[in-house]
């Protein structure tokens, strides 16, 4: 298998979630629902492969095969309706249909944010049961000397912590 | 419906989280600390 068609084919099994397991099969006798045989070309309703490698409908009823063999004539004698039941039998999407917006990225969203919640509720837990207390240091009025001193210490007073010290009006610059 | 869910929960509890638990943020004292002396006369 060439690695182009390789890559193709779990490209188009990743894209269709379809996760096709020969063994598991056997492992399981019948299944209930029939399984595709992987070695024959599929039908694919994909942008980038506009003309797939069989039609949609492969068996078709007697009313089918007269329309198919009407298509063999000149297309100037085929309605509106046949023309459009020619192209469902061919083709199972229109490319609109194809195309349409889902709406999954706001399951995929909110199923993120809810596991970000649980996180949420686990670093309360350790909030309550694993932290040490508080050092001292991070008190209120600890913070509030500190940063007195710090301001007439000078420190970083070019674009740091003290240059946001008004000196003239004692007060934090606005 | 799980998006509008998802946002609920998340925000509430983090909402929560982060400022009901006593939680330290250690942010800037720049603006939001008033200096207070620290000499001891």
């Amino acid at each position: 298998m060439s690695p182009f068609s390789a890559l193709r084919v779990a490209g188009l099994l990743a894209r269709r979630g379809v996760a096709v397991n020969i063994s598991v099969r056997a492992a399981h006798g019948h299944e209930i629902s029939k399984q595709e045989d992987m070695s024959l070309p599929m039908y694919w309703d994909r942008k980038d492969t506009p003309l797939p490698d069989i039609p949609f409908q492969k068996a078709l009823t007697a009313d089918q095969q007269s329309l198919k063999q009407k298509e063999l004539g000149s297309w100037k004698n085929l309605s509106e309706e046949e023309k459009i039941a020619l192209y469902r039998l061919a083709f199972n999407q229109t490319f609109a249909e194809m195309k349409k917006p889902t709406q999954e990225w706001k399951t995929v969203v909110g199923g993120v944010l809810i596991f970000i919640g649980l996180t949420g509720l686990v670093v309360w837990w350790q909030r309550v049961f694993v932290l040490p207390p508080q050092p001292h240091t991070l008190k209120e009025d600890w913070l509030a000397a500190q940063a007195k001193r710090m301001i007439d210490m000078r420190i970083n007073p070019v674009e740091g912590f003290s240059s946001s010290w008004d000196y003239e009006k004692n007060q934090w610059k606005k | 419906m799980l998006l509008v869910s998802g946002i609920l929960f998340c925000g509430s509890v983090w909402t929560y989280v982060a400022t009901q638990t006593g939680i330290t943020w250690n942010l800037s004292p720049v603006g939001k600390i008033t200096p207070k002396e620290w000499k001891e006369e």
